[in-house]
């Protein structure tokens, strides 16, 4: 018998309300509402300062909503979850790793920490699709900004997940990387998993997205993919 | 040939005109000074009061430590006891101790760097390094010799009891090898120059070693008990003097020689480094400090990956990061190393029993503090604690796990030895098993508490304001420990290891465990989520 495919929202926004203050006037953009069903991809687009990253965060339970309400997988967003923390990978723009260990190492213990078969197999794969192969016995101190980025979108890829949560993946990568992520992370949404990311990379939003948010100072519009491009070009 | 191809061949005028145009490094800092008090305007007198101020505090500093020395000299002259340690001996212990803090420290943040705007704006001039960076080179001998200074009057008077010419003799020679001993270190650093810079900072190694060296001898001379070094005197010391004064001398000229050959990569990362650590102090976050001393002290860190066949799961893959945290940082295995002698050494010294308590418990809270590596990284960047599918609960319940396994075998052999002097074996390494798990809740209370609040009033006191947020950031993991080893305490003090204070001793190491590995309900970003989200917001695309 077929596995009954669920067509539920991945994440249900509603009048979210997102900022770093404690009151719904320190807002830094106008309530987003929008939905992201299994095998979509959504890209949170805007200039500077608009919110892109602080809405990401509110998906992904790092940030209480000032107003208004996230779903993600039917249920309100709680990182601190182990269900939450199985479903979704989340890669944001920090940079966290331990120095003790080599690049080889932390992507060994993400995949066996997630209870991956072939773990040694699978991590020699992602290890050269993200170009590290010459510093995989390199500690991450040791690796250039780029190679550090490309070690945390890898850390997202070697793991079980239904939902990629990407705060600008396209961040210090070199225009070959990003196009390869763009596959990828096309991918990955057309095998049925979600994909959420904030993005200044015209490139990524028409290959991995399906809808956009376009976020302003005075209007939140969801578009197409092309209008959001566009509208990157044009910023 | 297109307009492009012109301008490609057409030899290109430079820019820069006359080298001697140029403000060489002398005179770019005067530059750079003027334009900066031209702006502050903060006059001489606001300058002469806060050297007072830090004057001024370190003199009472120094009197309230020196009165405590001397007082120690007396409690421990030798008495009949089997094993004991000579003020004499311990006077040695303690250079040792202050020579590898030197040491290290400096092999850590430089000495010599350059970071903030001046990396930024001096260092792609062509002004000479060596004018730029001779205020810092004349910093480093004289901050060494501070220290050994101050550490010669307390190695002296814990030596001596009394001043004297002997003193004199020893704080002279602290002062002028505190002086060598960083002016080492910057010859030292000078000497990588520009070469790939090896896996260890040798500066870094080898005052961890000194360091560890010190207590490990103690305990040496608690067992050997050799007879009590005579203090260096007339013509030896006025010999000792006039050496380390010519290597004073023939470091300083190598350092200053070689001020040019220090690359930028280098100057920029230890500066990095002693901007980090300053601010740590300026804002008195040892958390903070201990962060900025432990970053990597080598650019191209490579070894062979474990393969890990034995994780299965989150738990394990947590427990297995701790591990090869704790096993690839030998500063904090000797840690460990030297907390357990320091509190076998007071022990089998037979000093008095609030000394050997003091001991144990501060022994023990420097070796848990050095098994949470992973768990105060963790609090820097959480997403290390979110990597895994185990909830936020669990994740702090297991990172107790490896402190727990160490401090318990620690705690065993430290009470084990307190057993076997003060019989009753089997008691003491109960309690001492029972009590560990408290001294793991306590550092990881302490690894994820908040950054220190100075947003609170000041609260006046007898030794002047207090910022009553920054000793509550400070209490929080000790408080545990404090508090929750009452009954060791009680059994140290007191009672011995009995059976009710060793089922108390249990129910309080349980209450710890629940408070350490108690989360909030917080969702606000940590301090690198916040800098790099308005770095965001700020910088140009």
């Amino acid at each position: 018998m077929a596995k009954k495919q669920t067509t539920a929202p991945m994440i249900r926004a509603d009048k979210v309300s997102v900022g770093y203050g404690s009151d719904i006037a320190s807002a830094v953009c106008p309530p987003i509402t929008v939905n992201m069903k299994p095998g979509e991809g959504l890209a949170v687009v805007g200039a500077n300062g608009t919110g892109k990253s602080t809405f990401l965060r509110a998906v992904a339970g790092l940030l209480d909503v000032l107003g208004g309400q996230i779903d993600v997988f039917g249920r309100p967003v709680d990182e601190r979850a182990r269900r939450f923390r199985a479903d979704v990978a989340i890669v944001l723009d920090e940079d966290s790793y331990l120095p003790a260990l080599t690049v080889r190492e932390h992507l060994l213990l993400t995949a066996r920490g997630h209870g991956m078969e072939r773990v040694s197999e699978l991590v020699t794969e992602i290890i050269e699709e993200f170009g590290l192969t010459a510093r995989q016995q390199a500690a991450p101190t040791a690796l250039s900004s780029g190679q550090r980025r490309r070690l945390l979108l890898a850390s997202a890829f070697v793991r079980p997940r239904r939902l990629m949560v990407l705060d600008e993946p396209e961040q210090r990568l070199d225009s070959g990387m990003r196009d390869r992520l763009a596959e990828r992370l096309a991918a990955e949404r057309k095998s049925g998993g979600g994909v959420v990311m904030a993005t200044h990379d015209p490139v990524l939003v028409r290959v991995v997205a399906t809808r956009a948010v376009l976020l302003g100072e005075d209007e939140v519009r969801v578009v197409s993919p092309e209008v959001a491009a566009q509208a990157i070009e044009a910023m | 040939m297109s307009t492009t191809d012109a301008d490609e061949t057409r030899p290109v005028e430079d820019p820069r005109g006359d080298d001697d145009a140029w403000p060489n490094g002398r005179q770019l800092r005067s530059l750079t000074r003027d334009a900066t008090d031209a702006h502050t305007g903060g006059s001489y007198f606001e300058v002469i009061s806060e050297v007072y101020s830090v004057v001024f505090s370190a003199a009472i500093a120094l009197a309230i430590a020196l009165g405590a020395v001397q007082g120690l000299n007396a409690t421990l002259t030798p008495g009949p006891e089997v094993h004991t340690l000579d003020p004499t001996w311990l006077a040695v212990v303690t250079t040792l101790i202050v020579a590898g803090a030197i040491v290290g420290l400096a092999g850590r943040i430089g000495p010599v760097g350059m970071g903030g705007g001046q990396a930024v704006w001096w260092l792609p001039t062509p002004a000479d390094r060596r004018g730029l960076l001779r205020p810092r080179s004349v910093l480093v001998p004289i901050m060494g010799a501070a220290v050994g200074a101050a550490g010669g009057l307390l190695i002296g008077f814990l030596a001596l009891g009394e001043p004297g010419p002997a003193l004199g003799s020893i704080v002279v020679l602290s002062t002028l090898g505190g002086a060598a001993l960083a002016l080492a270190a910057a010859a030292g650093q000078v000497q990588l120059g520009n070469k790939r810079a090896r896996r260890v900072r040798p500066a870094a190694l080898i005052g961890d070693i000194l360091m560890a060296a010190g207590p490990v001898l103690g305990l040496a001379v608690v067992f050997v008990r050799p007879p009590p070094l005579m203090m260096p005197t007339g013509t030896v010391a006025v010999v000792a003097i006039a050496v380390l004064a010519v290597l004073v001398v023939a470091l300083l000229v190598r350092v200053d020689t070689g001020l040019n050959a220090i690359s930028g990569r280098e100057l920029r990362a230890r500066g990095a480094v002693s901007a980090y650590a300053a601010g740590a102090v300026t804002s008195m976050d040892t958390r903070e400090l201990g962060r900025a001393l432990s970053g990597s002290t080598a650019p191209d860190q490579r070894r062979r990956s474990a393969r890990m066949a034995w994780v299965r799961g989150p738990v394990s893959a947590i427990v297995t990061g701790d591990a090869l945290v704790l096993s690839r940082s030998p500063r904090h295995l000797i840690q460990i190393v030297v907390a357990a002698s320091l509190a076998l050494m007071a022990l089998l010294a037979g000093w008095p029993t609030w000394v050997n308590v003091t001991t144990l418990l501060l022994g023990g809270y420097l070796a848990a503090m050095a098994t949470a590596e992973s768990a105060r990284r963790a609090e820097m960047a959480p997403v290390l604690d979110r990597f895994f599918p185990i909830s936020a609960f669990d994740v702090r319940r297991v990172r107790i796990i490896l402190p727990g396994v160490i401090m318990v075998l620690w705690s065993a052999g430290v009470f084990a030895v307190w057993g076997a002097t003060h019989g009753n074996l089997p008691g003491w390494i109960a309690l001492g098993v029972i009590a560990a798990p408290t001294f793991a809740a306590g550092v990881v209370r302490a690894a994820y508490r908040k950054p220190p609040d100075w947003t609170k009033p000041l609260v006046t006191g007898p030794m002047g304001p207090v910022p009553p947020g920054v000793l509550l950031a400070f209490a929080r993991g000790p408080d545990l420990v404090v508090i929750c080893l009452i009954p060791t305490l009680i059994a140290l003090i007191a009672f011995g290891p009995t059976f009710v204070l060793v089922w108390l001793q249990a129910a309080t190491s349980a209450i710890a465990f629940a408070i350490a590995t108690h989360v909030k309900d917080e969702k606000k970003p940590s301090m690198m989520e916040r800098a790099t989200e308005a770095q965001k917001a700020a910088g140009p695309r």
